[in-house]
This record gives C-alpha cells, sequence and structure tokens, in this order.
C-alpha cells in the first residue's frame, strides 16, 4: 500500500475541517467539540479531521486536519512523518498569530525535512484586494525569513475547484527532483 | 499642501528576526484614514526597514506623521524629506503598497523630482534611502541570457501579477527547491518556446523571486521511476490532468 499524508494547519476558524470534508470521499471523522469561548464559530476541531482520497486499489492519500495552536502540538507529532505535503492555512482578517505560526514551521520545518508547503489564505471571497495583497507580501517575507518557498493561494475551502487546485500544486511540487 | 517621506526601522522579534509583522494591519488602517484625510501615498518595505511617503494639505500630514512616530510598530524613525508640494504624485492612491519601489513608476517619478533635495540627505539619510532606491540611478543590470545558469526562486509570484496558468504553476514547481539548469528547462520544452519560457523568468526577475546562479557543478537526477512517480501519476490521474 503506497499511502501518504497530507497534513492540513491553521488557526480557528481558518476552515481545516471544511477542506478535509471537501476533499474526503469517505465522511470525514470529525473531533469538533462546542467552544467555550467566543471564536467566531460554535464549534471547533480539538483532534485530528481524518478524511482520505484513493487514487487506486493500492495507493491513497491520507487527510489529517490538525488544529494549528501550540497546546495541540502532540497532533502535529502524530501526523509528521512521512509527509505528503503541509498545508497551512490562514484566514484573512487581521494579523495572523505569527509566534503561533514560527513554532509551527519549526515544528514541522519543511525546509530541512524538505516537506512540501502550501499556504492557503482564506475567508477572503468579499476581502479587498490590496489588503490580500498585502496580507500575502507579509506571510511571503515570514516564510522568507524561514528559507521556506511555498506558494500562496487565495482558497475557499468550501469549493471543490479550489481545493482540487491545493492537491495539484503540491502535486507538482512533488514531482520535481 | 505638504509632503514626508520617512524611513523606519522595523522592530526584531523576541527571537531576533526581522520580519514586518503588521504590514497588513498598517496597510489596511493607513488605507481608511487616509482617505478620510485626503491624504495619498506609498508604503514599502526592504530588509527590515519601511519607507512611506505622506502627501496631503499641511495640517492632516503633520497629525498622520505625529500618531506614526507614537506607534511601537516603528523604531528610529528619519524623516528624509519634509516640503510643500503644489501637485501630489500619487493622486490615486490612499496609501500604495509597493514591493519594490525600484520599479514603480510614481515612485521614481517622485524621486526624479526630488534629485535636488536628495544630495542634500546626510550620509545616514543617504544609506536609508539606498536601502530601497540606488542613488548612482542604476539598477542591476538584467540577466541577459540565462543559457549556462541554474535557476530557483526565492518565493512564489503574488498571483495578482502574473497568470495562474499550469505553464506558471509547472514552472515554479521546478525551480521551488532546488537550482535547475536553464538549458534542461528549455529541452524539457514543457514550458513553451525559448521566447515564452525567457518571457516568463523575465517577469520572475521583475518580481524579484528568481535567483539566477552560475552553473552548479551536479545536474539534477533525472525522475526516478519509483513510488513517487507511480503516486504522482495517480494523483494526476484522480485530478483530472491526463
Amino acid at each position: 500500500m503506497d499511502y501518504r499524508k497530507l497534513a492540513i494547519v491553521g488557526e480557528v476558524g481558518a476552515g481545516k475541517t471544511m477542506m478535509v470534508s471537501t476533499l474526503s470521499e469517505i465522511s470525514p471523522i470529525k473531533t469538533e467539540a462546542k467552544s467555550s469561548i467566543d471564536i467566531g464559530k460554535e464549534y471547533t476541531t480539538v483532534g485530528i479531521d481524518y478524511g482520505r482520497i484513493s487514487l487506486s486499489e493500492d495507493t491513497a492519500l491520507g487527510l489529517y486536519g490538525v488544529p494549528g495552536q501550540e497546546r495541540y502540538s502532540f497532533l502535529w507529532e502524530i501526523v509528521n512523518n512521512n509527509l505528503w505535503g503541509l498545508l497551512i492555512m490562514i484566514k484573512f482578517g487581521g494579523t495572523p498569530d505569527y509566534e503561533n505560526l514560527e513554532k509551527l514551521l519549526s515544528f514541522f520545518a519543511p525546509k530541512d525535512n524538505e516537506t512540501t508547503c502550501v499556504i492557503a489564505i482564506t475567508h477572503c471571497e468579499s476581502a479587498d484586494e490590496q489588503d490580500l495583497e498585502a496580507l500575502s507580501l507579509e506571510v511571503q517575507l515570514m516564510l522568507q525569513s524561514h528559507q521556506i518557498v511555498a506558494p500562496i493561494l487565495n482558497v475557499d475551502p468550501r469549493d471543490r475547484d479550489s481545493a482540487i487546485t491545493v492537491l495539484h500544486i503540491l502535486n507538482a511540487i512533488n514531482n520535481q527532483t | 499642501m505638504k509632503c514626508i517621506t520617512y524611513v523606519s526601522k522595523v522592530v526584531a522579534r523576541k527571537n531576533g528576526a526581522v520580519i514586518p509583522i503588521g504590514l497588513s494591519d498598517i496597510f489596511s488602517a493607513a488605507r481608511k484614514k487616509n482617505a478620510e484625510l485626503e491624504i495619498t501615498g506609498l508604503l514599502s518595505y526592504r530588509a527590515g526597514y519601511y519607507i512611506q511617503i505622506l502627501e496631503g494639505d499641511s495640517d492632516a500630514v503633520d497629525q498622520l506623521f505625529s500618531k506614526i512616530k507614537s506607534d511601537p510598530r516603528h523604531q528610529n524613525i528619519s524623516v528624509l524629506f519634509d516640503f510643500k508640494i503644489t501637485q501630489r504624485s500619487f493622486p490615486n492612491w490612499s496609501m500604495k503598497l509597493v514591493g519594490s519601489v525600484n520599479k514603480d513608476q510614481n515612485f521614481l517619478q517622485f524621486m526624479s523630482q526630488s534629485s535636488e533635495k536628495i544630495w542634500s540627505l546626510d550620509n545616514t539619510q543617504k544609506q536609508l534611502l539606498e536601502v530601497f532606491y540606488g542613488l548612482d540611478n542604476t539598477s542591476p543590470a538584467s540577466i541577459q541570457t540565462y543559457q549556462g545558469k541554474h535557476l530557483m526562486l526565492f518565493a512564489w509570484p503574488d498571483f495578482r501579477q502574473i497568470s495562474q496558468s499550469p505553464t506558471v504553476i509547472e514552472l515554479c514547481a521546478q525551480l521551488t527547491k532546488k537550482p535547475y539548469p536553464y538549458e534542461s528547462l528549455l529541452e524539457s520544452r514543457r514550458f513553451g518556446t525559448q521566447q515564452q519560457l525567457d518571457k516568463i523568468l523575465k517577469k520572475f526577475e521583475t518580481l524579484e523571486i528568481l535567483n539566477v546562479m552560475d552553473s552548479l557543478k551536479q545536474s539534477p537526477q533525472a525522475n526516478q521511476i519509483g513510488s513517487s512517480t507511480r503516486f504522482y501519476s495517480k494523483m494526476r490521474t484522480f485530478l483530472g490532468l491526463r
């Protein structure tokens, strides 16, 4: 069995659960719980959201949506081996939590581990183009400080075509030697 | 009306890294506030420094600048220009965010109109300006030919500035992880004719995301027919690309 893993990591409300749901061929195993504080939505992920894409009888991609907060780093450890890709989801609106993002990048170390990385900016359907450009530039400069070369895409996790674009780009980068 | 141009240092993070955290917030807030005050201008970041140009009603500009001076996201603010104007250089921009001011026509025109004032700057001010703008008026020579060079990206392009076409994506993917010889790009014919390939590479250069290196000793290995290649092919089939 050729089985690879895509880790989907990001802050609360970035759309990890939706991304897994949109891409998965099986009903995803969700681990959402009612939030006890106001985070802008009623439920939040407290474990791993798991989904799967079968590419053939003996080949599959596992989708692992894991919370981006450092207190869930024990979940990062579970998914951080044999990674086919690392998708970091950032919610548009306000400055992202870069301190946490840096911890995440230090842990997954995509540069050292040669893990293909893509950044998805979500919730940007009605965002101002110039504000989006400013956020992309800010994220890009942060990536460059970690010597990470990765595309920054506007992604709507509810939209299958948009979600598929992420797989297309991850696949294209992974195929290069 | 007046114009103030200043350079400020980005506050270093706890781990010592200098990243313009808050750039998007500064930009977004500036656009809203400036539109209210009818202030126009430019904002750019490079190598740990911001440069900002503010132009508009004298009182409004002074008032705004005094707020900026007390903003903890700026350090060591140094005013380069502070002069009266009769005409704006950025009339259509409540705040224009520019990746590289050296390639921005509005900025270049602004600098050419300010050439006399540049020479009255002291050495420290000139050094700060040179972080963004070459005072010798020579921009780095564009690479004439990529023959014999290895290429790699510093960063992926912002797809608002270049088409997100399959060819561009494939080329970016090829240049993401390792330096790759130009000749191999050409021979693969995956990126069109030499002219078409060069056009995309030139655009990458303009965006300052292309690292052009002298030839490296080792050539890239040919794609291994192994599990990774099989996985890639199966994923392409799944994506409907084959």
